[in-house]
């Protein structure tokens, strides 16, 4: 039977249990659960195992909680048994508090690790891909080494700042400027901030690194006068807004279509429209080459509906341990 | 037994990803089925195409496999699962026995695993 219990236990438990009341047994909460989900009858939680001696005491036990009205606190309860000079457990007192901001946080990591090892694994099979087919052209193979390196420097580019995003995704501008730190006064890049999850990213790096190095070896980038102009827009929205990004280059070499299907093309082409679910849109025009993708922002955006909670440290203060929360005095005696 | 011209359906969502594997397969003489990139895709080919075996990423685009896989099971189309979570995941006990991958694909191992399917079956691909 519960003897007493503080403001704090009331809170967690949302509820405050009549004192002395047969029918409260061992917790004041409404249910409880193990750390596992699994129900836990009140007859069979630590503080009745304590009473009950099967085990000396309770400590650092998870348990959840389910208020009243449905909602679940994690908390940790430590329980220690009274006894008489007999040595007979007359009763116990349980302390516990409150742990839920420390289980999300550490959901939170166990997520964020999964996804990293999955990125990473992914990761090798694109160098895989890419060192492949970067080697197998008609290519020399000097140039063709070349070409494979400046492909992974892109890539490993793109997983700088994802990690300096903490892999929540990558910026448009952050993309395009780092592929273009060294022509800086030629290429002009408009756009609003966007956001893209970290795989559409990695496809990004590849195609602008591939569609800067055409225009570096045979398009704008090859005479001193020719230009890049990139933008890109969201327009609409909710589920409806679209992103437009658009490569146009000007005073360029007269434009000739490209006749060998190399990995590049099929990089600007095919892993384009698989990516965003439209093939891209290629234009030889006069001017200089205009290369354009559309596709609905939802597949493009970095997505935050796991990561809508804040991180633990950014709350700071709240629920730690020192909030001694709860101090429950049950005696062993009232209950017979 | 010979690899040439063995169906193999190909499920993977990650476009650079499905190269590796597609240039693998047919490096070795398979003719790949897709690959599809969705879990509808999937499914279709896997309920339409004459395959003889097919080599499935788990998580695609947000969905995992296992309706294609059932499709397949119930075909009696060999399969196996290729993954990058492959320690973590939790499989349907209906695909225990499915060989399951790590990514990168490796070719000895998944030619061993093709050979092992294909050591049991006539030569003809399974149709639908």
């Amino acid at each position: 039977m519960i003897q007493n219990f503080n403001r704090r236990a009331a809170e967690l438990w949302d509820r405050a249990p009549a004192l002395g009341e047969t029918d409260e047994r061992f917790c004041g909460s409404f249910k409880l659960f193990g750390p596992d989900g699994g129900f836990m009858p009140h007859e069979q939680c630590p503080m009745a195992e304590v009473l009950s001696g099967k085990i000396s005491e309770a400590r650092d036990a998870e348990v959840l909680i389910e208020r009243p009205d449905g909602s679940r606190v994690t908390v940790v309860v430590n329980i220690r048994p009274l006894k008489n000079l007999h040595g007979e457990v007359t009763g116990a007192i349980n302390c516990f508090y409150d742990i839920s901001e420390r289980k999300l946080a550490e959901e939170r990591q166990l997520l964020l690790t999964s996804e990293l090892a999955h990125r990473g694994k992914n990761l090798l099979a694109v160098i895989l891909s890419i060192t492949s087919r970067s080697l197998s052209g008609a290519r020399p193979l000097a140039e063709a080494r070349d070409v494979l390196i400046q492909r992974l420097h892109a890539l490993a580019r793109n997983q700088s700042v994802l990690i300096a995003e903490g892999f929540e995704g990558a910026p448009l501008t952050e993309i395009v400027r780092l592929e273009f730190e060294s022509f800086s006064d030629r290429v002009k890049a408009v756009g609003p901030r966007v956001m893209l999850n970290p795989r559409v990213a990695q496809t990004f790096t590849l195609l602008v690194h591939e569609l800067a190095t055409n225009a570096t070896k045979y398009g704008a980038l090859s005479r001193p006068d020719g230009q890049i102009a990139i933008h890109w827009s969201i327009e609409g929205v909710g589920a409806d807004a679209r992103f437009r990004f658009q490569w146009q280059e000007l005073n360029g070499p007269p434009v000739v279509p490209p006749t060998r299907q190399g990995f590049g093309r099929i990089l600007l082409e095919k892993a384009a429209a698989q990516e965003f679910g439209v093939p891209p849109k290629v234009r030889f025009a006069p001017e200089g080459l205009i290369y354009e993708i559309e596709a609905p922002l939802l597949v493009v955006a970095a997505s935050n509906a796991r990561r809508g909670r804040k991180l633990l440290s950014e709350s700071a203060g709240s629920a730690q341990v020192n909030n001694v929360s709860s101090i429950v005095n049950q005696s062993l005696l009232n209950d017979s | 037994m010979t690899f040439s011209g063995r169906r193999v359906l190909v499920v993977e969502d990650e476009f650079l990803v499905s190269l590796a594997t597609t240039d693998l397969l047919e490096s070795i003489g398979c003719e790949i089925v897709g690959p599809a990139a969705s879990l509808a895709t999937a499914v279709q080919l896997a309920q339409l195409e004459a395959l003889d075996a097919a080599v499935l990423d788990i998580n695609i685009a947000g969905e995992l496999i296992w309706p294609a896989a059932a499709e397949l099971q119930h075909r009696r189309v060999p399969f196996l699962f290729v993954s990058a979570l492959t320690p973590l995941m939790i499989f349907p006990a209906l695909f225990a026995a499915a060989p399951r991958l790590d990514k990168p694909l490796v070719q000895n191992r998944l030619l061993r695993h093709l050979s092992e399917m294909w050591g049991a079956s006539c030569g003809a691909p399974i149709s639908p």
